[in-house]
């Protein structure tokens, strides 16, 4: 359990603010029993000396000491002795100064001076011909009054709080306060404390139950309910719920999107199967329609075999590529195949008066796999012929140097904007009506499997794709 | 039933007798323990039955007091000390006197405190702190003025202070307290508290034992008619014969009452003329 867990910290200044409540308490308590019992005090022994004065006044005119001592005395039978401690003293001193009569007559005996017997005391007893009836408390705490007869001062009375008695009584009364306190904390301090646990704990579930958002699935996560008050908490708590349903509808809207997603990318690949499955078949369907009506004028049938079974390798091998046995053979680029495409083209581009300006400077095989080569000139072929208008003319060259087969596909179309350049291997990205966007980006991966270039340029009405592919020895090792 | 009728023929009796007869007032004063009320009700209603008339007990704090009440006639007889009946010897007529273990006699006794060096004589306590009972006490004043009678006519402040406490049993509770050091005391009773109340022989010692003295004495006034003095004689003289009234006397710690002997209070009189002398009585 951490110290700076709410867990700990409500409950713990909740017990704190007790015992802190209870302990200033304590203080105003003692100081106020503290004023009380000695304003108390004194009143008491004001009464008291008022209350005696009379008879005192008759005891000393008489010279009756036993009267004298009988009331001061009070109630008190004691030999005075063992008591000193816890009564107060009281003295009735003559006008000499000398004890009359005194309640503790061992302590102040009878008719001596009180100066002889407590210095401290007898210095504090003013001359009680004196005016003042009552001399404030001295430092002693003792209440000195004059005791009249008919006007004339005939004696003094002192009471002096016992010694001790009025720290006894503020220890009594104050221990009596600090009991109650230690109960009241003993009693408290448990309750604040379970009652501090159980304010805390929906935050502690609420804080376990987020903690376990991000790690456990959200669709699965039930929080239980904190309450339905109208404090923070519960709030708190109804705001949570809230959230969680949120958030249990966003991740359930995510996977339908994401389900969707996932139909989408298939119908993509679809669309690009076709499209590469399309281009070489619309070529070869124009073939089989051209050998139909004018098969004289053809060199051979073969050749026509040859150009049609070509073209559905390179189908074979798009599927292939599809099923991941791309690997399982690779044929050599040969003249014919960039003849074949140059066919599979001019069928197409005649039928729209387009005239195709074709140059290959390829003689011999070279080390570059041939349906990705075929691929990527068709495309480009294909893309230049559908961009140019009617009547339109295209330039079609292929080199190749020691390294490298270059290709060069140009056409008189409108130029590309250069807004539109950026997109322009992007997939779905079509400016075309009808297009669906693949053709370039498939081109665009091809090349790039191949570890080719490709580039574009675009001005006026010359659009111009080159494209750079590496010859690979590998390729004509296992060509070979 | 039968309970019912007695007590209505003792009840006509008493109405019969009080409309003939004056109440009977006696005095009381110190020289007996004469605080305890329930016993005094018990000896009253004693009396009234013997006596056949109603019977008051008058307390007053002074001997002095009650010797005037007696002397003025305002009271039928008082239980007073020796010496304000041998002060007034003239006016006043024995009627009975208490018999303490077996004889009529008392003592006067100095007391002291048990704190401090005790002393072991009356001189031994100059400079010290005397109770006296009552100006008008034998023991409690006379005897001890008696015994000092030279030094104090020579030295009045031969004691530092002396009080009155009027009462023997004052005087006992004064030299318990420590408010005087010292005092003197009637020997019957101070037997009789320190029988009641041990812790007092603990606290207070006795220093001196005067020679025996006639007891308190009950007394009349002369004038007294002798039918009602002999009839209250005989019946304080009886009382030790009846359960109750034996009882009443074990209570005060007496044997019986007898009629008494007044040469048995010459020694008061003695004392009495020697301080008087000196100028040693009390105003």
């Amino acid at each position: 359990m951490k110290w700076s867990s709410y867990r700990v910290r409500l409950p713990l200044s909740l017990a704190i603010v007790v015992a802190v409540t209870a302990a200033v308490l304590s203080v105003v308590i003692a100081y106020q029993t503290y004023v009380n019992i000695s304003v108390e005090q004194r009143r008491t022994a004001q009464r008291l000396a008022h209350a005696m004065e009379p008879v005192l006044a008759r005891a000393m005119k008489h010279d009756d000491v036993w009267l004298a001592f009988s009331l001061l005395r009070g109630p008190d039978r004691s030999d005075g002795d063992d008591q000193v401690d816890k009564s107060p003293a009281l003295l009735l001193l003559d006008k000499t100064g000398r004890v009359f009569a005194a309640n503790q007559p061992r302590r102040f005996p009878t008719g001596k001076q009180l100066a002889d017997i407590d210095a401290d005391l007898a210095s504090s007893v003013t001359n009680p011909d004196t005016g003042k009836r009552f001399q404030p408390w001295t430092r002693t705490m003792t209440l000195e009054m004059p005791v009249h007869s008919e006007d004339e001062v005939v004696g003094t009375l002192l009471i002096r709080p016992a010694e001790g008695a009025f720290w006894l009584r503020f220890k009594e009364i104050a221990l009596g306060g600090a009991w109650a306190v230690l109960l009241t904390l003993a009693l408290f301090l448990p309750l604040g404390w379970v009652w501090g646990r159980r304010m805390v704990m929906p935050l502690t579930t609420l804080t376990e139950c987020m903690a376990r958002i991000g790690h456990d699935d959200v669709s699965n996560l039930e929080c239980p309910v904190l309450g339905f008050g109208e404090d923070e908490i519960s709030q708190l708590g109804q705001q949570f719920q809230l959230l969680l349903n949120d958030l249990k509808g966003k991740r359930a809207l995510e996977q339908q999107v994401m389900a969707q997603d996932r139909l989408a990318a298939i119908g993509r690949v679809a669309a690009g199967v076709a499209h590469e499955i399309n281009n070489p078949l619309g070529g070869l369907l124009t073939a089989i329609d051209t050998y139909r009506h004018k098969p004289v004028d053809l060199k051979s049938p073969d050749r026509t075999l040859d150009l049609i079974e070509r073209g559905l390798n390179q189908i074979r091998e798009i599927v292939s590529a599809l099923l991941v046995e791309s690997r399982l053979e690779s044929r050599a680029l040969t003249p014919c195949d960039i003849d074949d495409v140059e066919t599979l083209i001019r069928a197409d581009s005649a039928a729209h008066y387009k005239t195709i300006h074709w140059t290959s400077a390829i003689t011999e095989n070279l080390p570059l796999p041939a349906t990705p080569v075929r691929q990527i000139l068709l495309n480009l072929a294909l893309n230049a012929v559908q961009s140019t208008p009617q009547e339109g003319s295209i330039e079609i060259t292929i080199t190749s140097d020691n390294d490298r087969l270059l290709l060069a596909v140009t056409n008189d179309g409108q130029a590309i904007g250069p807004e539109q350049l950026p997109h322009l291997f992007e997939p779905f990205y079509s400016e075309r009506d009808g297009g669906t966007g693949l053709g370039l980006w498939v081109t665009y991966q091809t090349v790039t499997q191949l570890g080719g270039e490709i580039s574009v340029e675009s001005r006026d009405r010359n659009t111009r794709f080159e494209v750079t592919l590496p010859l690979e020895t590998c390729v004509q090792e296992k060509s070979l | 039933m039968i309970r019912t009728t007695a007590t209505m023929l003792v009840g006509m009796g008493g109405i019969a007798s009080a409309a003939m007869r004056p109440t009977i007032r006696i005095g009381l004063t110190p020289v007996i323990l004469d605080d305890h009320s329930l016993f005094l009700n018990r000896w009253r209603k004693w009396l009234e039955t013997r006596l056949g008339t109603s019977v008051e007990f008058v307390q007053r704090p002074r001997y002095r007091d009650i010797t005037d009440l007696l002397l003025n006639r305002t009271l039928t007889a008082a239980w007073i000390c020796g010496y304000p009946y041998v002060r007034h010897q003239s006016k006043l007529r024995l009627l009975a006197v208490p018999v303490y273990q077996g004889k009529p006699r008392y003592r006067s006794l100095v007391i002291s405190g048990t704190r401090g060096q005790a002393p072991s004589s009356l001189e031994q306590m100059q400079g010290q702190v005397f109770a006296f009972s009552d100006p008008d006490s034998n023991s409690g004043y006379l005897y001890p003025t008696y015994r000092l009678r030279e030094i104090l006519a020579a030295r009045p402040d031969f004691f530092r202070r002396t009080f009155f406490s009027w009462g023997h049993r004052n005087t006992i509770e004064a030299v318990a307290s420590g408010l005087a050091d010292g005092g003197a005391v009637d020997s019957y009773v101070w037997e009789s508290v320190v029988r009641q109340y041990p812790l007092y022989a603990e606290q207070i010692h006795v220093v001196e034992r005067s020679p025996e003295f006639g007891f308190p004495p009950i007394v009349t006034h002369q004038d007294l008619p002798d039918t009602i003095h002999a009839h209250l004689a005989a019946t304080l003289r009886q009382m030790h014969a009846d359960a109750e009234g034996l009882e009443l006397l074990e209570a005060l710690y007496l044997d019986r009452f007898e009629s008494g002997d007044a040469a048995d209070f010459n020694g008061i009189a003695g004392m009495m003329a020697a301080t008087s002398q000196l100028g040693l009585e009390a105003s």
